[in-house]
């Protein structure tokens, strides 16, 4: 038995003609090489319950950092490609591309206070509902990787308030993604406990609400 | 992410260098297009398609999602065949999708997607598709992509008319391509002229988790075979073409094609709903399912009992037949709402037939016969005029804005461009090989977006570097918005696309969900913090509450499941962030991976077999230490005392 392989290009078929009409025909130039081979509902599974709203997304850009570094990226790979392109046709596997990262320039408000929406925080008197409510999105969204007293995956929060201010804890909470690239003390943080932080996507009322409970907890 | 993040930057490198090379002139691909073909499909990295389209998956049973006008191919959305990348069809939460009054059904033949439109331009709120097989139709959510409701026909068979659209998605359509016995049961095929009937069936469709048969309309056992709404002037009208008029049950490919000319069926709706209101239907007894995810996303199903069936005796006005030559095959309906084109499979002419003279015939009563109740229009009263020199085998027909039609030749491989009112062909380009549908974006509704035609074609052969037997399915991106046609991009598909839709990127782009928000999560199972995972046992049924983030289970070490149990992993990914799923997979299990999405919760069912040690993990890379998201779970023989316990870090006795 015989296989007809072939890889010759054809030209488009004339109006009249069927494709079907050629297969299995070995066409002038085809090759013949031998064959490799001869040869229940889950309905009552659940009860019922009712309904989530579906978060939709922000406009995109949704992240001016993201942009920015994406733009720095691509900028250096043209550059890089260019450079390649430049050196003629000739194969050059030598070449690498190098990423640089721009060095951070944050103002000492930025390193204090972290980078994100949040400037300023007034803490008036201890709001025991407000922390509680703190203290149930934290159990939800956050306490898979942060216990009080000892490290989990990432970093313990005990004594948070007095190692940072108020605003920087917020911003760590609502803007993870950029304070772990560009803040110094972050990133260090990402040295030590290797998964950053991810954003789960907290409101500004979320957040304080959060702030409240660590609080309570200091 | 790291990982994706290099992957990114090396595909961008990688396609700058491309494109810089064909500047400096450094390639020698020869490229059969117009010289500007390739920047009319670039894309540029991180830069957004045009249109999104949408490709029936035929016997893949799923639909397609890709970009124009890169074709790029951006995911595939699993409908009506269980799909093991991301467990769906194999989750306790979505196998109820696929069950029917035949059975738990893991396959089917996808053949029509069709966008729900509002004032007949598709409005980009879901899309339908038919199940040709077993006869159904499913909604796709075009937030979440995901199909989410489906709902079986009943006196059906082979639903390939379906699920075309009425201009304010008030009814998709499902039709009979095999007739049946109605009810069905055990009669001789040779009685086939006298037991065997069609249906035409319309289906509620613009209430989400709510579709229903409103009524089916009992017509005479041809082949019904493709639908178009009518729209504008033609609202309220459904045509459907029809072949095995000589109603043959043995031999169709001869026995069918003796008659000079078959019929289009136009439906009248609004009076089948006049006559139904009237009660003039029968609620005729039929089982068949009805398949809707909740606000829980836990597919139910209803299980429905009767059906409105009418007959056209009992209801006049509401069906005529307008004959049409040599089997037709598509029907489609120009976007003023006139024209009523139909491709001969085996025609040379391209009938287009004149509403407002069908309108008239049928005051007139032009009645060339009447067939169990349904007058059959004179042809010479209905038809507008004859397309003449259209390629051999005109099979569909789309539209732009401008008053041009595009027809598939399939036996020629030709696209027939055409002046609507003129019939004069104005154009033709060649297609690799043997083209079916066609689509042009909007191209079947009232407000055309023009601009591409992807031509989708049956035959590839040598387009692409071969593949063994088996080869994709070609489709072809033609630039339509020159006098001539261009022909700008092959792209390789999945399954056999029979029809696509495109709509433009900004009607749906930003109503894409990016996460489901884990305090509305209502699964009952659903796991909403780390401190609420446990594992519950109640006979020999095993429960496991479990979370995911990044990059650990919880719990990751279980102890004391035992041989005959039937385990339940309820998988609940706590992440809050675009594009974070974790995956779960366990030692020799025979169904499914999960996917999780970020505040959801799958379950995936487990029979352990044999003691052991069994590992699982994520599946889907997560985070830099997605390697390190692993656990085992212990088996101890039937029987054994081993204590149920579980942990992340150290182990505690369940409660």
């Amino acid at each position: 038995m015989m296989c007809i392989v072939s890889i010759r290009r054809r030209g488009p078929h004339s109006r009249n003609e069927n494709p079907y009409s050629s297969v299995g025909i070995a066409r002038p130039g085809a090759e013949e090489r031998p064959c490799q081979s001869d040869r229940n509902p889950a309905n009552s599974f659940f009860p019922k319950s009712p309904a989530p709203s579906r978060r939709r997304p922000e406009p995109r850009p949704s992240n001016r950092s993201a942009i920015m570094r994406r733009f720095v990226h691509a900028a250096t790979l043209i550059a890089v490609v260019f450079s390649i392109a430049l050196t003629g046709c000739g194969k050059n596997d030598s070449a690498t591309s190098q990423r640089t990262t721009p060095e951070s320039q944050l103002t000492p408000e930025q390193l204090k206070n972290g980078i994100g929406p949040i400037s300023s925080v007034t803490l008036d008197e201890y709001d025991e509902e407000l922390a509680d409510k703190g203290e149930s999105i934290f159990t939800s969204k956050c306490s898979a990787c942060h216990k009080f007293g000892e490290r989990y995956v990432g970093p313990d929060l005990a004594g948070v308030l007095s190692r940072r201010s108020p605003e920087f804890v917020m911003n760590m909470m609502l803007n993870p993604a950029e304070m772990v690239e560009k803040h110094p003390e972050v990133k260090a943080l990402l040295a030590t406990y290797l998964t950053p932080m991810p954003s789960q996507n907290l409101t500004e009322t979320d957040a304080r609400a959060i702030l409240e409970y660590f609080r309570e907890k200091s | 992410m790291s990982n994706r993040n290099s992957i990114l930057h090396i595909g961008v490198a990688a396609a700058l260098l491309v494109a810089v090379a064909s500047w400096t002139g450094c390639t020698g691909a020869d490229v059969s297009t117009s010289g500007d073909a390739a920047s009319r499909v670039y894309v540029a990295p991180g830069d957004y398609d045009e249109f999104y389209a949408f490709m029936s998956g035929g016997f893949s049973g799923q639909v397609t999602v890709y970009g124009l006008p890169s074709g790029r191919l951006f995911k595939t959305i699993p409908v009506f065949s269980q799909f093991p990348e991301n467990g769906y069809g194999y989750s306790e939460e979505t196998r109820a999708m696929l069950t029917t009054s035949y059975g738990f059904a893991p396959w089917d033949d996808a053949h029509h997607p069709e966008l729900s439109q509002t004032n007949g331009v598709p409005d980009g709120r879901w899309l339908f598709i038919n199940a040709n097989n077993t006869p159904r139709v499913a909604r796709i959510d075009l937030t979440t992509f995901e199909a989410d409701e489906i709902l079986e026909i009943p006196h059906s068979a082979g639903n390939h008319a379906s699920p075309f659209i009425t201009q304010d998605s008030r009814y998709i359509v499902s039709s009979t391509r095999f007739s049946i016995p109605i009810p069905n049961r055990d009669v001789s095929i040779a009685d086939y002229k006298k037991e065997f009937k069609g249906t035409l069936s319309f289906v509620r469709a613009d209430v989400p988790g709510e579709m229903e048969v409103a009524f089916q309309l009992l017509v005479p056992g041809y082949d019904y075979d493709v639908a178009h709404g009518g729209k504008g002037p033609s609202h309220g009208w459904m045509f459907f073409s029809s072949y095995n008029t000589e109603q043959a049950n043995s031999l169709l490919e001869i026995n069918a094609s003796q008659n000079d000319k078959d019929f289009i069926a136009a439906v009248n709706w609004k009076r089948a709903e006049e006559c139904v209101a009237a009660g003039r239907a029968t609620n005729t007894q039929a089982r068949y399912f009805h398949n809707h995810v909740g606000a829980d996303r836990v597919a139910v199903t209803t299980i429905k009992n009767s059906v409105p069936v009418i007959k056209p005796s009992d209801c006049d006005g509401m069906i005529y037949y307008l004959p049409t030559p040599k089997s037709p095959h598509g029907v489609d309906v120009d976007p003023t709402g006139e024209y009523i084109v139909a491709g001969g499979k085996l025609a040379t002419v391209i009938p287009v037939h004149s509403f407002t003279k069908m309108m008239a015939a049928i005051e007139n009563e032009a009645y060339e016969t009447v067939v169990d109740g349904i007058p059959v229009l004179k042809y010479e009263e209905v038809i507008a005029g004859e397309v003449m020199d259209a390629g051999l085998g005109p099979l569909h027909t789309e539209f732009d804005a401008n008053g041009n039609a595009y027809t598939t030749a399939f036996i020629s491989s030709e696209i027939v461009k055409w002046k609507l009112g003129t019939w004069e062909v104005v154009d033709r380009i060649p297609v690799y090989y043997s083209v079916g549908h066609l689509m042009v974006p909007g191209g079947d509704s009232q407000k055309p977006w023009g601009k591409y035609l992807v031509a989708m074609n049956k035959i590839t052969k040598d387009r692409y570097l071969p593949t063994g037997p088996e080869l994709a399915h070609s489709a072809q991106l033609i630039d339509i918005t020159g006098e001539k046609m261009k022909l700008l991009l092959d792209f390789p598909t999945m399954g056999e696309p029979h029809y696509a839709q495109a709509i433009p990127s900004e009607i749906l782009m930003q109503n894409s969900v990016q996460i489901f928000p884990i305090e509305e999560n209502t699964n009952p199972y659903a796991t909403k913090s780390e401190g609420a995972t446990r594992v519950e046992r109640q006979g020999n049924t095993v429960r496991v509450y479990m979370t995911t983030i990044r990059s650990h289970f919880a719990p990751d070490n279980i102890e004391g499941i035992r041989v005959g149990d039937e385990v339940y992993f309820h998988v609940t990914n706590l992440e809050q962030d675009w594009d974070v799923p974790h995956g779960f997979a366990i030692l020799g299990m025979e169904n499914a991976e999960l996917l999780v999405m970020p505040g959801e919760t799958r379950t995936l069912k487990w029979l352990p077999k044999k003691e052991g040690v069994y590992p699982f993990y994520c599946t889907d890379f997560c985070s830099a230490l997605h390697q390190e998201m692993q656990g085992y779970v212990r088996v101890s023989p039937a029987g054994a005392r081993t204590p149920l316990a579980y942990g992340t870090g150290s182990l505690k006795p369940a409660s």
